[in-house]
């Protein structure tokens, strides 16, 4: 009898890999590199709180930057106006963010679909605008400088293992939360709110705590940005730092957790490496989205564990390979 | 499967097809870019070089090759202006050979997308991996303040030639060890002589409209305190601010005909120009009050994408003047006209102002400028003939420049560019007061616009 299926096996490879590489990387890479992993892994872990909101309540939703940007104007404010220590900084970057969120969630909590997606396009902007505008604390479109990582992770290295480190352990507790009942009533509210309802489940109140989770992990991601980069301006705000987030998650593939991830490295593989050698870069990532929209609607990870189920299903007929329409939610270990 | 296959492959096509059709004539080959992680000189400086090392081989011999990076913004709503001063930093090279003292130029442009998140990551490359001696950067000020902020403690040299925040080259000065503006301007620097030459002129009040960030705000405060300081007036509430990238501009130009002023003074940039000058013109305000523009608003690149009877006759100030007289500044054009069939504007001038800052600054040095304060220093002891007139840099590292009054004028051709009707001449970014009087008062914001009467 075996303890794994192939499939879990595969999937435990393809972690221990994945963790290997991240670990290594420090080692084999220079420093420009490292630090566009760091960056890569900071936008995955955005996008990845998109996912928690598009793939499994069902609510896409453009404001996004603005709270991950809130947080790190909290953190950009208390280093660079109040010169406050890094406890302080990261205590009122993560409080700005749940802030925030909060406001957010409750105008938006009675809403879904394309209304959700409107009301929160306008509170992205919101925040945009008012970054803009509030020059005493956001320093109006120059932005805030000043913002220094603590002295034990200020190398590109450090910061890195410390990113991993964060990113790995937001990942853990991400896929935690979707696979435990919480999980499963935000599930519920996409597939049907009013069932949801006759169960007793209150959809507007779901909505808001799956707001707030979400809301959290963008602002850690805000705050690891903010020290990454040492700035913050309006732009990390702007309603396209949103959108790539979105980008990011349909490109890996909606509902997976671990598809936005890699969305977002291809993203900043496209922003950061093919720009300096291909001036239409842009045009670029609109070709890979449009063949990913148009061929593989489940995104680049939806589209492999397809293809690896029906391979599966070849190999042994009727043996554990599901249809393909089937497909598992998670990248995570099967304990069957 | 086969035929989703297809689909896919033919649709790749006809989308490539696209991608080259509209491709920017002779974009591709001046772009001399070189792969992160490689130090190998691009095509185009690896034949230049090529055919120089004969003749200035024996002469000298150079450490190493000197390495240069330019970042602009080169995709986006700034593609055009970035575009240009990619174009007229690329042309000096072409034209003077990638080899200054016997040392081999190596340049590496890349993309902001005018995003300063983008422009940090990718200075870095620049910096660790190509192995930059000197960065120039951006077009716009908040990407510049970023980059300045994280260049000031590394190994190379900055240069804005065209990012213009005033405080860069004035009361964060000490900030910036490493920062100069060879080749750019503040924004203060132009419109301080425009304020003046207005009053002469015999406007008496003039009302503002000027964009709602830091170089709106410095453009229109030079204005103001040198137009009330000479005795002009200008009522606060007639100062109107737009936020940056709006273009519906209707009332705003009705609210200044309202204000019925001696004269207007307006500073746009971007979509909003075009927006401005048509509803000016539209509302017959054009030949009712006489409109005078900050430099970029009439900027040739602006001039050449509205018709001609919106702009034709209008005056702003300047540092560059494509219309000026002299050798250097036609020389320049001719040729960056001849490569890329349109007048340069300032953003090509400034960046070719850049390079020639940097050729003779390594001359100077006998191609060592590891010391990179004292390279500094020595470029700040040079006077150059630049397109925009004879230059040297003041001891805060900013150009000391004439200043011209420019008119929108038609050329032979049929075409508009800006010819000079009045010079101020060696103008310092404090003009006309002393470092210390100027310095002591804050940079120029909404709040503070050195309003003389109020």
């Amino acid at each position: 009898m075996r303890l794994l299926s192939l499939t879990a096996r595969v999937k435990l490879v393809l972690l221990v890999a994945a963790i290997g590489f991240g670990i290594a990387a420090p080692y084999i890479f220079s420093s420009f590199i490292v630090g566009l992993l760091s960056l890569a892994l900071i936008a995955g872990l955005f996008a990845m709180s998109i996912d928690l909101l598009a793939g499994y309540a069902g609510l896409v939703t453009l404001g996004q930057a603005g709270i991950s940007a809130t947080a790190a104007y909290g953190v950009g404010y208390m280093a660079n106006k109040v010169g406050a220590g890094i406890p302080a900084q990261v205590l009122v970057g993560i409080a700005a963010g749940l802030v925030a969120s909060a406001v957010f969630a409750a105008m938006a909590m009675r809403t879904g679909g394309v209304y959700f997606i409107m009301i929160t396009l306008a509170q992205g902007m919101i925040v945009w605008g008012l970054s803009i505008r509030l020059y005493q604390i956001t320093g109006a479109e120059n932005g805030l400088t000043g913002i220094e990582r603590p002295s034990a992770i200020s190398e590109y290295w450090q910061y890195y293992y410390f990113v991993l480190a964060v990113v790995v352990v937001c990942s853990f507790l991400l896929f935690i939360a979707v696979r435990s009942p919480f999980g499963s009533s935000i599930k519920g509210i996409r597939e049907s709110e009013s069932r949801m309802r006759m169960l007793g489940y209150n959809p507007a109140l779901q909505k808001f705590y799956v707001f707030m989770v979400s809301g959290f992990f963008a602002s850690v991601a805000g705050i690891l940005f903010v020290y990454l980069n040492e700035f913050i301006s309006p732009s990390s705000a702007y309603i396209a730092a949103s959108a790539i987030g979105v980008l990011e998650a349909i490109l890996g593939g909606i509902g997976t957790l671990i598809g936005p991830m890699i969305g977002a490295f291809v993203i900043v593989y496209i922003q950061n490496i093919v720009s300096t050698n291909l001036e239409r870069w842009p045009t670029l990532m609109g070709l890979i989205f449009i063949v990913v929209i148009l061929f593989a609607r489940d995104g680049l990870v939806g589209a492999i564990s397809k293809a690896w189920y029906r391979w599966l299903e070849g190999r042994e007929p009727g043996g554990p390979g599901d249809p393909a329409r089937d497909v598992p939610d998670e990248l995570a270990l099967d304990s069957s | 499967m086969t035929k989703q296959l297809i689909r896919a492959v033919a649709m790749v096509a006809v989308l490539t097809l696209v991608l080259v059709a509209c491709g920017t004539p002779g974009g591709d080959e001046t772009t001399t870019t070189a792969a992160p992680g490689t130090t190998a000189a691009p095509g185009t400086t690896a034949t230049t070089a090529a055919g120089d090392t004969t003749t200035t081989e024996a002469m000298m011999e150079c450490p190493e090759p000197i390495k240069i990076g330019l970042l602009q913004p080169l995709t986006g709503g700034l593609a055009a202006s970035g575009g240009d001063a990619r174009d007229g930093f690329e042309l000096f090279w072409e034209t003077n050979g990638l080899e200054v003292a016997g040392c081999t130029i190596e340049l590496s442009v890349v993309d902001t997308a005018g995003n300063p998140d983008q422009a940090l990551q990718l200075v870095d490359e620049l910096v660790d991996n190509f192995g930059a001696d000197i960065v120039i950067g951006e077009l716009l000020a908040n990407v510049t303040l970023a980059l300045a902020d994280r260049l000031k403690d590394k190994d190379v040299i900055f240069m804005s030639p065209i990012g213009s925040a005033d405080d860069l080259t004035q009361r964060d000065r000490d900030l910036y060890p490493n920062f100069t503006r060879a080749g750019g301007w503040t924004s203060s620097q132009t419109t301080h002589v425009l304020g003046q030459w207005a009053y002469d002129e015999g406007y008496e009040t003039v009302a503002t409209i000027c964009t709602d960030y830091a170089f709106g705000h410095e453009m229109c405060g030079g204005f103001v305190q040198t137009f009330t300081e000479a005795g002009g007036t200008v009522v606060p509430a007639q100062q109107l601010w737009n936020p940056l990238g709006s273009t519906d501009l209707g009332t705003y130009v009705t609210q200044l005909q309202g204000f019925a002023p001696d004269a207007v003074f307006s500073l746009q940039v971007g979509a909003s120009v075009s927006d401005f000058l048509s509803n000016w013109s539209n509302f017959g305000l054009k030949d009712q009050i006489p409109l005078i523009g900050g430099e970029v608003l009439l900027d040739i690149s602006n001039v050449r994408n509205v018709p001609p009877e919106q702009v034709e006759g209008l005056i702003s100030s300047g540092h560059w003047a494509e219309g000026l007289d002299t050798p250097a500044t036609q020389d320049f054009v001719a040729a960056f006209d001849a490569a890329f069939d349109r007048i340069p504007s300032y953003y090509a001038a400034a960046t070719w102002t850049a390079a020639q800052y940097i050729t003779a600054t390594i001359e100077a040095q006998n191609g060592d400028i590891s010391d990179r304060l004292g390279t500094l220093d020595v470029m700040k002891g040079l006077q150059l003939d630049t397109p925009f007139g004879p230059s040297q840099l003041d001891d805060y590292g900013n150009p000391i420049y004439d200043i011209y009054i420019r008119q929108v004028v038609e050329r032979d051709d049929g075409r508009l560019w800006n010819v000079v009707i009045d010079t101020y001449e060696n103008v310092d970014q404090f003009w006309p007061k002393t470092a210390d009087e100027y310095l002591a008062q804050p940079v120029y914001s909404r709040d503070f616009q050195g309003n003389a009467g109020g």
